[in-house]
């Protein structure tokens, strides 16, 4: 019988988008994933819990990723992971070694038949069916920009920075430990509740007005009480998150210095970075994926600050000409989910089936082919 | 690791002749109500509140210091009714553990303190951690390990939460238990 | 308790990691220690664990893994429980209005349901509703305005995908995409070939070819190149969301807002508001049977039924491998002075065992040779070309072996002689143990039936500052009687000397007395 469902019935390939926070895991042509999970692990050997991506030794990493993995088929997904085909969104200037380690415990430990890694930036773009657009990713540990034309990126105008998700975390935690609130209260957790559940990004004319400091700052929007509940339940504890902190929060991302790094600056220095036809397409077709994306009052706020830059800065003002309006792509579904959302309409198609990483060519040489590895990329082919 | 010896002394606990092992520092609610299947070991401190409805432990288990085990009721139009509680053989009852299931299987762990509220019920070799509390009517199948932080984990064959040889386990750790709570030896005169 | 708490004793397993003996399993066609990193997992059946109830691997698939009858509170995760009013039924279409609450679904006390329509308007008829209830949190189904349902198990909504149409629209169109390339690909590669003409073809000597004959009468090319799937995409706009003004005003009222966890157990949706929140169906939990990658024999088969607790296959180590059992150590430690430990010899199996301690690895013999030099072999992955070859059939076995982290740091003295581990014999236990008056080796301090318990000498190392775990390590070989053999022509069990190696962690040292 198992063997006539096999034949019959082809099992859909099993889509994941391993992210620094969060983990997304589902089928193919699916329109949602199964499950959005934490990137951390039980480790079967001491049972205490950690981040993925938190490791000594490259073992270590491995025995982690094997753990991390096995609690993902067995525990969410409910699948047996051998012979099955797999599609990975993974993160195009992520590191080689954790795809390497990726791709040996899904071939060597689990057994898988195939993976097909894709790109995150251009997954994201499928959901909308349009060939260009600049694609801005807000993320955990970094935002980035990768513009795309006629469904080809741009690599050489990827731009990334580091402030996503964790820096504005070490910003709300910077905030309430000056008012006051002890360290120990706020772990990485209570952070990221606050920034969800309080936060939001405030307009473009306050930030202004904040920034500029002095008597007459804006009245800020009303204090919140937030309840730290820890472990032990005798031992829970009130904080006060101060209206400010709950507006200006997200200004680590918007902050103007003299490096010129902001998002707006991003962005706009991405789109210098291409050529000048493709310029007026990208301005107008931005598209924001990422669970840092989907707090309030960010779009309006970006797009303001954008706009601004264009008019009021020098810089772009020489560089950038003709009535530019900047113009937002929505996405289908939530935004932490697209570049899965990608993955699963990708692993839908044939392309699993023609462009998928065997198992057997990697058994042959135990390497996965990257675009940055001259050796994949010699214009002969090899 | 083996188990030390327990000791207790010979005016505090009565045996009974099928083995059990009871603190007199018990109280023992409507005892006629109380079925104790034998070798059952109820340390001081311990409630059972028999005169609620019927309570049944099977063979080799141990109700540890300050536990409670309270049969469970159920609300209906007209009152409350309390429904007799049923344990199971080699199961063992951690100190101060509140217990209101309807049932509890046969080589269950439940650990300190924890809270099982009522009509629970825990199948054959589940772990309760040290801690959990576990809402009413919960059901806890075999070979899962309900965690402090109120998730449930394992499942049968999953060699990481609950050990695959549950059952051997549990019997030897109440048998081995039962004989190593010995009384205290009479001092040599 | 041995799983409550970490145990002193582990045993190294084949693939090198250290275990307590009750995670390994025992492979007795291998024979080999097994851990459950380097086992094969496998899915056995899927169940519901609030119900209890099988569910085939088919119907699982098809339900999306979730159970049909049970549903998770989307605030806390918790199972929720139906709960059972009765409404009076009024003939006239009017909304009921008071409901007697608070009884359980099984309330044998309550009026018996009635259709409505027998009885006569006057006599006030009832009707059992139900409604989902958390017992952890409270939260019904009637804080987000779901209706009562009239059957227990209910029809309960499932909350649809508000982009369905569109991902389809999207999937459709990409398939066609890509099958309308790789069409093109072949189309292309076909042409490019060259062609083998079977018979000599006229057209192709005068230079005529059909298509160009086709043309010249006027008909129409043969192959239409097919029409390029066709989609709407989307359209970027202008027009973005604003923060509302009532923001910077309005407190705000944390209640209302959902907590992540809450968010992500609800993927497609992600409410924002408590008000948006359904109840989801529970998912289902699985069995796994456990499988060695190198014999691809199984090592743990659960029964089907999801109350079992029996096993069809179950090879623990418990039940092959002596087990070492740590009882005390004699004084305390102190680093550079000369210890005992007092430990405990079981054997759980129904054969005599010759067990020995030594301080370094058996001298290698036959297929054991594997086991030592396995980890050097292996990890030397430089040429792995030439491996693939005899690995391609069974290359579930290409998980690199690791060498066994030697961690022990008080050398042990080893044991004079070897001895023997009577066979278990579990009617022994009611009888009355009588002592033989045997002669034993001078470290057995008392046996009985199975259970020997030994004294072993060791120094813990004189370099060991203050508290530091004490950790003893030693090659145990023991004697294994086998009753499967690969071989099938042999019946008669065969004995097999195995060794593994187990490590101690006696205890911490104590301050050095001066």
């Amino acid at each position: 019988m198992p063997i006539y469902e096999s034949v019959m019935q082809e099992k859909p390939p099993i889509v994941l988008e391993i992210g620094t926070a969060y983990t997304k895991l589902g089928f193919a042509a699916e329109p949602s994933p199964r499950k959005i999970v934490r990137t951390e692990v039980v480790l079967t050997t001491t049972g205490c819990t950690k981040r993925l991506f938190d490791y000594d030794t490259t073992e270590q990493l491995y025995d982690q990723i094997v753990d991390f993995l096995q609690s993902l088929f067995f525990k969410n997904l409910l699948v047996s992971p051998k012979e099955r085909k797999f599609v990975v969104v993974e993160n195009t200037f992520g590191p080689t070694l954790f795809r390497e380690k990726l791709a040996r415990v899904l071939f060597v430990h689990f057994d898988a038949s195939s993976v097909l890694f894709v790109p995150v930036h251009l997954m994201a773009l499928s959901t909308l069916a349009v060939p260009t657009a600049l694609v801005v990713d807000i993320g955990y540990s970094e935002t980035s920009v990768m513009p795309v034309f006629s469904g080809v990126q741009i690599m050489s105008a990827f731009r990334d920075q580091s402030y996503g998700g964790r820096a504005v975390h070490a910003e709300i935690k910077r905030q309430l430990m000056e008012t006051g609130v002890k360290e120990s209260l706020l772990s990485e957790g209570v952070l990221e509740e606050i920034k969800v559940r309080t936060c939001f990004v405030t307009t473009f004319e306050r930030a202004q007005e904040y920034a500029k400091g002095g008597e007459d700052l804006p009245k800020p929007p009303p204090a919140v009480e937030f309840i730290v509940r820890s472990d032990d339940p005798d031992d829970e504890e009130m904080i006060q998150v101060p209206g400010r902190l709950r507006e200006t929060a997200f200004e680590v991302m918007f902050e103007a210095s003299n490096e010129r790094d902001s998002l707006p600056h991003l962005i706009l220095r991405s789109i210098l970075d291409c050529t000048v036809d493709v310029r007026k397409s990208l301005v107008e077709s931005v598209f924001l994926i990422g669970g840092g994306s989907m707090h309030a009052g960010l779009l309006a706020r970006l797009k303001h600050e954008l706009q601004h830059l264009l008019v009021k800065d020098s810089f772009y003002k020489t560089r950038f000409h003709g009535d530019l309006q900047f113009k937002f792509f929505p996405a289908v579904g939530h935004q932490n989910f697209t570049a899965w959302l990608g993955g699963a309409l990708c692993g839908a198609t044939d392309h699993v089936q023609t462009r998928s990483l065997a198992k057997d060519t990697y058994l042959k040489n135990e390497h996965v082919p990257d675009w940055s590895n001259l050796c994949d990329n010699r214009p002969t082919g090899s | 690791m083996e188990l030390p010896d327990t000791y207790y002394s010979k005016d505090e606990y009565v045996e009974t002749a099928s083995g059990n092992k009871v603190s007199r520092h018990t109280v023992l609610c409507g005892s006629q109500n109380i079925v104790l299947n034998g070798k059952v070991i109820v340390q001081s401190g311990a409630i059972i509140r028999g005169d609620l409805a019927n309570v049944r432990a099977g063979r080799y288990c141990v109700i540890s210091k300050d536990s409670v085990i309270r049969p469970p009721y159920k609300q209906f139009s007209k009152g409350i009714a309390f429904f007799p509680m049923h344990i199971g053989d080699h199961v063992f009852i951690g100190e101060g553990a509140v217990v209101s299931a309807a049932t509890i299987g046969s080589c269950v762990y439940i650990g300190k303190n924890a809270i099982i509220g009522r009509r629970c019920t825990l199948k054959d070799c589940c772990v309760i951690e040290d801690g959990a509390v576990l809402p009413p009517e919960t059901t806890v199948s075999s070979y899962m390990r309900y965690t402090k932080k109120g998730t449930i984990e394992g499942g049968q064959g999953n060699p990481y939460f609950v050990p695959a040889a549950m059952q051997e386990e549990m019997i030897n750790y109440t048998k081995s238990f039962y004989e190593h709570f010995v009384r205290t030896p009479a001092p040599a005169s | 308790m041995s799983f409550m708490q970490p145990s002193p004793v582990k045993y190294a397993c084949s693939c090198g990691v250290l275990n307590p003996i009750n995670k390994l399993f025992f492979c007795r066609h291998c024979p080999k220690l097994r851990c459950g990193l380097c086992v094969c997992h496998e899915i056995e059946s899927h169940f519901c664990s609030n119900c209890l109830e099988n569910i085939p691997s088919t119907e699982a698939r098809h339900r999306k893994n979730c159970c049909a009858n049970c549903f998770e509170c989307p605030c806390c995760q918790h199972t929720l429980s139906a709960r059972a009013t009765t409404v009076p039924v009024v003939r006239k279409t009017e909304e009921p209005k008071d409901t007697k609450e608070g009884e359980s679904v099984g309330g044998a006390a309550a009026a018996p349901a009635a259709p409505a329509s027998s009885k006569p308007s006057a006599v006030p008829t009832t009707k059992k509703m139900y409604y989902l209830s958390c017992l952890s949190c409270r939260w019904t189904t009637r804080d987000v305005g779901i209706p009562d349902q009239g059957v227990a198990t209910g029809t309960w909504p499932d909350n649809e995908c508000l982009y369905q149409a569109r991902f389809n629209t999207l999937v459709e169109y990409f398939q066609a995409v890509v099958l309308q390339d790789k069409q093109e690909k072949m189309d292309f590669l076909r042409r490019k070939a060259p062609k083998q003409p079977k018979f000599p073809s006229l057209t192709d000597r005068t230079g005529l070819t059909v298509s160009m004959i086709r043309r010249q009468i006027g008909w129409t090319e043969k192959t239409l190149p097919k029409p390029r799937p066709v989609i709407t995409p989307a359209e970027a706009t202008s027009e973005v969301e604003e923060l509302p003004a009532e923001i910077f005003t309005e407190p705000l009222n944390l209640r209302n807002v959902t907590t992540i966890a809450q968010r992500h157990s609800q993927p497609a949706e992600q409410p924002t508001s408590v008000s948006k929140l359904y109840p989801q169906r529970r998912s289902l939990w699985i069995k796994r049977s456990l499988r060695c990658r190198q014999c691809e024999h199984n090592l743990i088969k659960p029964e089907y039924h999801p109350t079992s607790i029996k096993y069809r296959i179950q090879l623990f180590a418990s039940c092959h491998v002596p087990e070492v059992v740590m009882v005390r150590c004699e004084q305390p430690l102190v680093a550079g002075k000369s210890n005992a430990i007092l430990l405990k010899f079981t054997n759980p199996t129904m054969y005599d065992m010759t067990i020995s301690l030594l301080t370094d690895a058996p001298s290698e013999e036959g297929e054991f040779n594997a086991e030592n030099q396995g980890p050097k072999e292996e990890q030397d992955t430089a040429t792995p070309v030439i491996k693939g070859v005899n690995l391609a059939r069974q290359n579930s076995t290409r998980e690199v072996t690791r060498e066994v982290k030697d961690i022990s740091n008080a050398p042990i003295v080893p044991l004079e002689s070897e001895f023997v581990l009577s066979q278990r014999d579990d009617s022994k236990e009611f009888d009355e143990y009588v002592q033989l008056p045997t002669e034993e080796p001078k470290f057995i301090v008392w046996r009985k039936g199975n259970k020997v318990l030994i004294r072993l000498q060791f120094t813990p190392s004189e370099e060991l500052s203050p508290n530091t775990d004490v950790v003893l390590g030693f090659f145990m070989q023991y004697t294994y009687v086998n009753t499967v053999t690969n071989a099938s022509e042999k019946k008669e069990p065969t004995t097999h000397a195995l060794h593994s190696r187990v490590f101690i962690t006696a205890g911490t040292t104590e301050q050095k007395a001066n």
